[in-house]
C-alpha cells in the first residue's frame, strides 16, 4: 500500500468515525438527537422527489391551516393560542400519534405538512415501504396512516371518537379510506405503485359533502316528510367545529307563487353558551349532528292549496350565513308535485 | 493513484457532513435534572371545591344579592341595608359571581361594581373571566374599573380603549381619574384625555413588567382559594376541550404575578400539553414571571418543551440563564435556532450577538431562522441590517405578514 492509499484509508476511517459519532449523538439539549445527516423539516424538501403529492397538498386545507382567512377570523388571528396546536403543529412524532399536538413557530406557510405525519423517531421518514435507496430513506411503518394520526387534531372536536362509535371502525374503514382515496402513482421509470391522494377532501369539497348525506323529500298523507340519512360519513354529519351546520329547508308553491323558505331542521353542535336550542324541539345545548348511518325525518303539514314543494339541503361553514354567501353550499335540491 | 484520492475526497465529505449535522459539544453549564411528575393529579385534588356553606347561608346571600342587584323591588332603606350586609358577607361571591353572567348588561355592570366594593381580591378571577367575553361596552368599563379597585392593573388597558370610544369615554374617564388618584398619581383638576391615556399606559406597562399592584394596600386574595381556583384553570389542558383552556389562559395572562408560582409548578407535569400551556403563559407574562426561570430551566432538556422553554426564558428575562441558551443557536433543528435567536436577542446577550448576526447573513439558513435573527438583533437596539431584512420581507411579501406584524408589535413593546 503506497502513501496515498494509506492516507485514503486513514481518511476513510476518520470519515467512518465521523459517521459513528453522528450515530451516537445523544439526546442532550443543543446536540444532534438523530442519526440522519439530512434533517427533514419542510415540505419543500419532499417536493423535490414527490412533486405530484406536493401539488395535491398545496392549496389543501391542511396546507393553508395557518393562513386560511376563515381560521384567522375564528381564532381571532390566533390570539386564541390553543388553535395553533393543530393549525401549525409540530410533527406528531414529537408528542405522540393520537395525543394532542404542540405548536411550532416555523414554516408558517406549510400548515399541516408532509413532515407533520411522515416524520418518524430519530428524524427518519415514515413510509408504506422501506426504501433505503431513496434520498429520504423511508422506513416502513403504518402509524402515520392510522386513525390515531388524525386523532391528534381531529378529535379536538370529537370526530375520531364519533368514528370509533360507528360501524366503520369495526369494519376497518378508516379516515384515509374516504379522505385520502387510493390512487396510482407513477414512478420515475414509468411503473405504477399504489398511493393515496393528499388533497384531504372534506367539508370544503362539494362532491365529498354530497356523498355524505342522502336527502329525501316525500309526501306522506297530509304531511311532507323531509329526511336526511348519513350514508357515507364515518362520523357525524356535519362534524368538527360547532359552527358547521347542515340545513334542510323547504317552501311550498301556492297558487299565488312560491312561499318563503322555511328551515325544517338544522344539524349542528351548539356552542357551549348558546342560549337557544338548535331547533325548537331540541333542548338548549343539544347536539343535533347526524351520527353515522342515522336518519332524521321531519314532518311538515302540507297547506291545502299547495301545488308543489321545493326543498334544499345546505351545508354552511358557519350558521350565521345566508344562502347567497359563499360559505353556504347547496348540496341537493328537489321538487315534489303535490297535485 | 486516482482511487486513493477519491477515497480521501469521500472521507472528507463524510466528515464534513458529520460536522454539519453534529453539534458542538454542550458548552453551557450542566442542566439541572428534569424530573417530570404527575402535577395534574395534585392540582386536580387542589381544584376540588370546598363544601358549600349551609343552605340557609346560601339563601341569605342570594336574597341579599337579589336586592343589592335590584333584581327585586325594595325601598331605599332595605336596599341600602342589603347592600352593606352583602358587601360585608364572607360568602358574597356566591351571590355576585353568577350575576356577572346575568342576561341584563345593567345587572352585570352592577355586579362588577359590587365585586369591587367587597374588597375580596379573589373576585379578580371571575371578573377577568367576565371581561373576556363581555360585549356590552359600558359593562366592560365597569369590569375594568372593578379590577383596578381590587389591585389588578390589567384593567387599565381596557379603560384606555374605552376612553377612545365615544360611547364609553365619559364613564371610563371618570373611573380612570378615580383609579389614578387612589394610586397617588398626580393629575390636574381637569386632566386631558391625553394625560389620562398616558397615565393609564404607564400603569399597564408597569403591570406587564412587575405584575404587582400599584394600588397602595391592595387587598390580598385568600391564598387557599387562589390556589384552588388557579389549580382549576391549570388542569384544563388535560382534555380535548378548547374553551376552558382559552379561559384559563386569559385569566393567567391578566392576573399579574399571582399566578406565577402555580404555573411554575405545573410546567413540570408529565403530560406535554398540561406543562406547555403554563409555559406559554409565563412567556406571555414577560418579566413579571421572572421568578419562574429556575423552574423552566430543566425543560431545556425535554424534547417536547425545549422550544417553548427557550422562548419563555427569553421573554421573562432570565439573563443568568443565557449560557444555557447559546448552544441552541447551532442546534440542527431550525425550530430551536429560531427560538434561541429571539430569546437571546430579547435578553440582549452580548456574547451571542455575533453568532446571531451570522445566522442573519447565512443565505443557506432557513428564512424562519433569519427572520428570528433579525428580530433578535433589533432587540439589541438599532440594527440597520436586521431592520432592513425585516422590511424587505414585508415589502416582498415572502414571509407570513401576520407573523411580521406580531414581531413589529413585540419589538415596539420591547423598546418601551
Amino acid at each position: 500500500m503506497n502513501l496515498a492509499s494509506r492516507l485514503g484509508l486513514v481518511a476513510a476511517v476518520l470519515g467512518g468515525m465521523g459517521s459513528l459519532l453522528l450515530v451516537l449523538a445523544g439526546d442532550a439539549p443543543g446536540t444532534a438527537r438523530t442519526t440522519p445527516t439530512v434533517r427533514w423539516e419542510s415540505a419543500a424538501q419532499c417536493q423535490q422527489c414527490h412533486q405530484d403529492v406536493y401539488d395535491e397538498w398545496f392549496g389543501s386545507h391542511h396546507q393553508i391551516s395557518f393562513t386560511n382567512p376563515e381560521v384567522r377570523q375564528t381564532s381571532d388571528d390566533f390570539r386564541k393560542q390553543e388553535c395553533l396546536d393543530c393549525h401549525l403543529p409540530r410533527p406528531l412524532v414529537v408528542t405522540g400519534f393520537g395525543k394532542r399536538t404542540l405548536p411550532r413557530r416555523t414554516h408558517f406557510d406549510e400548515g399541516v405538512s408532509c413532515i407533520s405525519c411522515h416524520l418518524g423517531p430519530n428524524g427518519t421518514i415514515l413510509g408504506r415501504t422501506s426504501r433505503p435507496d431513496a434520498p429520504c430513506k423511508p422506513v416502513a411503518d403504518t402509524v402515520f396512516l392510522s386513525v390515531d394520526a388524525c386523532a391528534s387534531c381531529h378529535n379536538q372536536h370529537g370526530t375520531t371518537d364519533q368514528w370509533r362509535e360507528s360501524h366503520y371502525a369495526a369494519q376497518g374503514t378508516d379516515c384515509a379510506s374516504c379522505h385520502m382515496p387510493a390512487i396510482d402513482r407513477k414512478r420515475a421509470d414509468g411503473s405504477v405503485r399504489p398511493g393515496r391522494k393528499h388533497a384531504f377532501a372534506g367539508s370544503h369539497d362539494k362532491a365529498t359533502l354530497q356523498k355524505a348525506g342522502r336527502f329525501m323529500v316525500a309526501r306522506d298523507g297530509e304531511d311532507l316528510v323531509l329526511s336526511l340519512q348519513n350514508v357515507t360519513a364515518g362520523h357525524h354529519f356535519p362534524t368538527e367545529e360547532r359552527h358547521r351546520a347542515v340545513d334542510m329547508v323547504y317552501r311550498f308553491v301556492l297558487p299565488s307563487g312560491p312561499g318563503e323558505w322555511t328551515r325544517a331542521y338544522r344539524f349542528r353542535n351548539p356552542y357551549r353558551d348558546e342560549p337557544t336550542p338548535i331547533n325548537p324541539d331540541n333542548a338548549v345545548g343539544e347536539n343535533t349532528q347526524l351520527p353515522a348511518q342515522a336518519t332524521k325525518s321531519v314532518r311538515v303539514p302540507i297547506p291545502a292549496d299547495a301545488t308543489a314543494v321545493e326543498a334544499r339541503l345546505w351545508y354552511r361553514l358557519t350558521p350565521f350565513v345566508l344562502d347567497d354567501d359563499p360559505r353556504s353550499t347547496l348540496l341537493d335540491e328537489q321538487r315534489v308535485e303535490l297535485r | 493513484m486516482r482511487a486513493p484520492f477519491a477515497a480521501v475526497a469521500t472521507s472528507v465529505l463524510l466528515v464534513a457532513c458529520a460536522k454539519d449535522a453534529l453539534q458542538p459539544t454542550w458548552s453551557g453549564p450542566p442542566l439541572p435534572p428534569l424530573v417530570l411528575h404527575d402535577v395534574l393529579a395534585e392540582f386536580e385534588a387542589l381544584a376540588k371545591a370546598p363544601p358549600p356553606p349551609p343552605d340557609s347561608t346560601q339563601r341569605e346571600v342570594r336574597d341579599l344579592a337579589d336586592i343589592a342587584l335590584r333584581l327585586v323591588e325594595a325601598d331605599a332603606r332595605l336596599f341600602a341595608r342589603a347592600e352593606s350586609a352583602l358587601l360585608a358577607h364572607a360568602h358574597a361571591p356566591l351571590g355576585l359571581e353568577p350575576a356577572l353572567k346575568h342576561k341584563e348588561p345593567g345587572v352585570r355592570a352592577r355586579a362588577a361594581w359590587l365585586c369591587a366594593r367587597t374588597g375580596q381580591a379573589i373576585l379578580q378571577l371571575p371578573l377577568l373571566l367576565a371581561l373576556k367575553d363581555e360585549r356590552d361596552p359600558d359593562t366592560v368599563v365597569w369590569l375594568a374599573g372593578a379590577l383596578l379597585d381590587l389591585g389588578n392593573d390589567a384593567g387599565a388597558a381596557w379603560l384606555t380603549a374605552a376612553i377612545d370610544d365615544a360611547r364609553t369615554a365619559e364613564r371610563a374617564g371618570a373611573l380612570a381619574i378615580e383609579a389614578l388618584r387612589v394610586r397617588k398619581v398626580e393629575l390636574p383638576d381637569a386632566p386631558t384625555w391625553d394625560q389620562l391615556r398616558t397615565e393609564l399606559r404607564r400603569l399597564t406597562n408597569a403591570w406587564r413588567t412587575t405584575g404587582a399592584p400599584s394600588l397602595p394596600n391592595a387587598p390580598e386574595p385568600d391564598p387557599e382559594e387562589l390556589e384552588r381556583r388557579l389549580a382549576a384553570h391549570l388542569i384544563t389542558p388535560a382534555g380535548w376541550q378548547l374553551r376552558p383552556v382559552d379561559e384559563a389562559r386569559f385569566v393567567l395572562r391578566n392576573l399579574g404575578r399571582r399566578g406565577v408560582p402555580m404555573m411554575a409548578r405545573m410546567v413540570l407535569d408529565q403530560g406535554h400539553h398540561p406543562r406547555t400551556m403554563p409555559l406559554e403563559e409565563l412567556a406571555n407574562l414577560g418579566q413579571s414571571a421572572s421568578s419562574a426561570a429556575d423552574a423552566v430551566l430543566p425543560l431545556l432538556g425535554d424534547t417536547a418543551s425545549c422550544a417553548d422553554a427557550i422562548r419563555t426564558l427569553g421573554e421573562i428575562g432570565a439573563p443568568a440563564h443565557a449560557p444555557y441558551l447559546r448552544p441552541f443557536l447551532d442546534d440542527p433543528q431550525s425550530e430551536l435556532r429560531t427560538a434561541a435567536a429571539m430569546a437571546l436577542g430579547k435578553l440582549r446577550d452580548a456574547p451571542s450577538r455575533a453568532r446571531i448576526q451570522k445566522l442573519l447573513r447565512d443565505a443557506g439558513e432557513t428564512r424562519d431562522v433569519r427572520v428570528a435573527a433579525a428580530f433578535g438583533l433589533c432587540c439589541f437596539g438599532d440594527d440597520a441590517e436586521a431592520a432592513a431584512y425585516l422590511a424587505e420581507r414585508a415589502q416582498k411579501r415572502d414571509y407570513d405578514e401576520s407573523v411580521l406584524a406580531l414581531l413589529r408589535e413585540r419589538l415596539a413593546t420591547h423598546r418601551q
